[in-house]
């Protein structure tokens, strides 16, 4: 046996798990390698270390606080992070970057909204002051998008007349 | 009725709704499941994590098949739930260091006789096990598993999911790393 292959049997020898004839064939190496044989008292002097090494035990009252959390049921999978709780849970740096955003969407939005708003008191003539009737404005007969002739206007035409009967 | 017969039995009747069954394998596996902890995270959140561990083999007990046996998984779901607590806090420390000098909160260490050799003891456990925590996570996970809790190669591949190849190549590295560090210690003191 060779220095290699003895240096990887030392643990399991330290620990008595060798078969007898690779056990055999360490100890005869150890015999005539005061390289190895070092290495096997270091490892066993590790072993020893390791005994020392306290073998803790549960709390006193463990086991009757777990059961008391199963049964009241802390047992019960944890409640996900919620519908925005992927947004909590952003850096800093991204969170800001959402804020940004939603601000530039409302800003964009607002201003929309006053060009429609303007637009459409320019087409009821209401003037560039906006001395139009809201109301007037918000009609739905500004949105009606039906062509003449088309089948929405016989539908409508239709639905129209049966109303007046 | 051997071990894990008992364990599957009492696994059944948990499942059926029995709390004492379930109390029962709680109490049998408590030392190990905290002593896991104790070494992966340390004194201020071991039990935290050792009740979380059987709170989650209590929610997945109906998941749970009998291989490799109850002790294995428990064992998982023990060194699985202290990793993700280490994630959470990557600087946990098992060793207190006060005014009166380094110590560790043991609140119980089996086994112990005589002051001398008790002090004497302390001392060397100390430094093991400030050794075993400057260990990387795999290496510790095996060292506490085979040195502490006393789980053969086979209990530990079964509990990792690794061969026994890796079970032994990780101990070999522990033991050689614990070697250095111990020697370190003692050129120190």
């Amino acid at each position: 046996m060779d220095c290699v292959r003895a240096r990887k049997l030392l643990s399991e020898h330290v620990d008595g798990l060798l078969d007898r004839e690779a056990g055999a064939a360490l100890v005869d190496h150890l015999g005539s390698c005061a390289d190895c044989a070092q290495e096997l008292n270091a490892l066993l002097r590790v072993r020893s270390a390791l005994k020392s090494a306290p073998g803790f035990k549960a709390p006193a009252g463990f086991s009757s606080r777990v059961m008391e959390r199963i049964r009241t049921g802390e047992n019960a999978p944890a409640a996900g992070p919620g519908l925005f709780g992927w947004l909590w849970s952003m850096p800093m740096h991204l969170k800001l970057a959402e804020a940004a955003a939603v601000i530039v969407v409302t800003a964009m939005g607002v201003y929309s909204a006053g060009f429609l708003s303007a637009r459409l008191l320019n087409v009821n003539g209401a003037g560039e002051q906006g001395e139009g009737n809201l109301l007037a404005l918000a009609s739905l007969d500004e949105l009606d998008t039906v062509p003449p002739g088309s089948m929405g206007d016989m539908y409508l035409s239709i639905k129209e007349n049966g109303n007046e009967q | 009725m051997d071990g894990r017969e008992r364990d599957l039995l009492l696994i059944e009747k948990s499942r059926a709704g029995d709390e004492a069954a379930f109390e029962a394998l709680v109490l049998k596996y408590q030392d190990r499941v905290y002593g896991i902890c104790r070494y992966m995270l340390g004194p201020a959140d071991a039990e935290d994590a050792a009740q979380e561990t059987f709170i989650k083999a209590y929610r997945n007990l109906a998941g749970f098949t009998p291989a490799p046996s109850f002790s294995a998984w428990i064992t998982r779901i023990a060194v699985n739930t202290s990793l993700d607590y280490r994630r959470k806090h990557p600087h946990l420390s098992l060793i207190r260091t006060t005014p009166e000098g380094t110590e560790y909160a043991h609140d119980e260490a089996s086994g112990t006789p005589g002051p001398e050799s008790r002090l004497e003891s302390k001392r060397t456990g100390l430094a093991v096990t400030a050794a075993i925590e400057r260990l990387s996570e795999k290496l510790r996970v095996v060292i506490v598993l085979n040195a502490v809790e006393g789980l053969s190669y086979e209990e530990i591949s079964a509990a990792l999911e690794i061969s026994i190849g890796t079970v032994k190549s990780r101990l070999s590295r522990a033991k050689e790393e614990l070697k250095r560090l111990l020697a370190s210690t003692r050129e120190q003191m």
